[in-house]
């Protein structure tokens, strides 16, 4: 059963989607389309190839990363909470498995399969993230990989955010997100990289660090990047 | 331009349309998904936008601008095969045969807020072909460029294997070109080295930062190059 809290943090998350689907296209919950296009990017770039593989995009929006994924060649099914928002897209766009559900409900989530390739883009801040990491890690196939991108818990502007929204929105620390990575079990490796706002913002919005096991950056990043790999059977 | 060099490339694709793999030239579909994934990052926002894929095979650049929101899309190639099968299946994008050399051609197309050439300049003019890019742009406009680089060894025997044919840039080269299209319509550039990483388990390529002063340490395989066009022609 889930606790009082948790249903009203599901009960916050499903209300806020359904008036932002309302508005119609947008970049949802990115604070603009710059960033927004650029962590799409990012994700397909760091996703180690998806033509002719078993993609599950958790927390689709609006679906474009989902259609970028098909149009790069892979089999997809896009998740999201609202069962409105998964029929207009399955009526509209038939080539991709639309489903409506809740990561925090199990049976949804154990009814996923196992794909080659999981991407959860800005999803973790919205739920108890450790726990749904480790749901989600079940369903990488072996030799699979998951792709993230998060809110840092250590960037001051994003702790700002975790305070006004306390008990719905929390963002992993570097040191946390190192110590799930480092437990998560069957990984063949994991890394992550931080995405800190460009001081010249004209070109790209962030400036992207290597990939590492051991962050230490002068300042913390305003985001975290993630690759797991899971080792093969 | 090099016509009998155009034609060669012309009938080289010809068979490589013939072909099943999605990923066309890219050696696999990692680097594919990679480079996908660095050029939409460096297009920057494209909802509402004009946008312009130049030399663009089977077309998946293309189709990704219009799902992430692109107003119009337009693609290019000189391979009719490419052509003619994306307006049978994609008939939302406007695609058509042609090329950056023909001014008349180009003059017909009005202007573009996005324009890309991936894997293109080293089978054209590189500068001739930049500076047509750039007059196509719309103030506020921007111009990203996937390339291989001409001081990588592993370039410099494709270089060999197809001789007068295959001629990609050097970094320097693209500065100067990028300088001289920002000195014209007031704009500013900037590159990244795209080397194939010694572990190459997470990615194939690791990309540097954005750079003006390409010294880089070993020669990369591949250079990205974006340049912006600014909101209003500068006055000086």
């Amino acid at each position: 059963m889930p606790t009082q809290a948790e249903q009203s943090s599901r009960q916050f998350w499903e209300s806020h989607y359904r008036e932002l689907f309302a508005r119609g296209p947008s970049w949802l919950d990115y604070s603009n389309e710059k960033v927004q296009l650029t962590t799409l990017g990012l994700c397909l770039e760091a996703s180690g190839g998806v033509a002719g593989r078993d993609c599950l995009d958790l927390g689709c929006g609006h679906g474009q990363f989902a259609q970028l994924l098909a149009i790069a060649g892979a089999r997809v099914t896009a998740v999201d909470l609202l069962e409105e928002a998964m029929a207009e897209r399955r009526a509209r766009l038939p080539d991709i498995i639309w489903r409506a559900g809740n990561l925090l409900d199990s049976t949804f989530v154990d009814s996923l399969g196992v794909f080659d390739r999981v991407f959860l883009l800005e999803v973790l801040q919205c739920v108890p993230w450790l726990e749904v990491l480790r749901a989600v890690w079940d369903h990488v196939a072996p030799a699979g990989r998951l792709v993230a991108m998060v809110p840092c818990g250590d960037c001051p502007i994003i702790q700002r955010v975790v305070a006004r929204h306390a008990g719905v929105f929390s963002a992993p620390t570097q040191a946390e997100l190192v110590d799930a990575l480092s437990r998560l079990g069957d990984t063949e490796y994991w890394k992550l990289r931080g995405l800190t706002f460009a001081s010249d913002q004209s070109l790209a919005p962030y400036v992207v660090s290597p990939w590492t096991h051991e962050p230490s950056w002068a300042s913390p990043p305003n985001r975290l990047q993630f690759v797991a790999q899971k080792r093969s059977a | 331009m090099n016509e009998a060099r155009e034609a060669f490339w012309a009938d080289y694709y010809d068979e490589l349309s013939q072909r099943a793999e999605p990923w066309l030239d890219y050696s696999n579909e990692r680097v594919q998904a990679q480079t996908f994934g660095a050029v939409l990052s460096a297009l920057g926002p494209v909802v509402g936008r004009r946008c312009l894929d130049v030399g663009c095979g089977f077309g998946q650049l293309g189709r990704a601008l219009e799902a992430i929101g692109a107003n119009q899309v337009m693609g290019i190639d000189v391979t009719s095969q490419f052509i003619e099968r994306l307006r049978a299946q994609h008939p939302s994008i406007r695609w058509e045969v042609g090329t950056l050399d023909n001014a008349a051609y180009c003059a017909s197309l009005g202007t573009f807020d996005r324009i890309s050439l991936v894997e293109v300049l080293q089978y054209v003019s590189v500068g001739p072909t930049l500076r047509q890019a750039w007059e196509l742009l719309a103030p506020g406009g921007r111009l990203v460029v996937v390339v291989p680089n001409r001081e990588c060894p592993i370039v410099a025997r494709a270089m060999q294997r197809f001789p007068g044919k295959y001629l990609p840039p050097t970094a320097h080269e693209l500065a100067s070109v990028g300088d001289a299209l920002c000195t014209l319509g007031g704009g500013s550039w900037a590159l990244q080295g795209m080397s194939f990483a010694e572990d190459q388990t997470l990615n194939p390529y690791a990309i540097s930062n954005w750079t003006r002063v390409p010294a880089f340490v070993t020669a990369p395989n591949r250079l990205l190059f974006a340049a912006l066009k600014v909101s209003e022609p500068s006055l000086s």
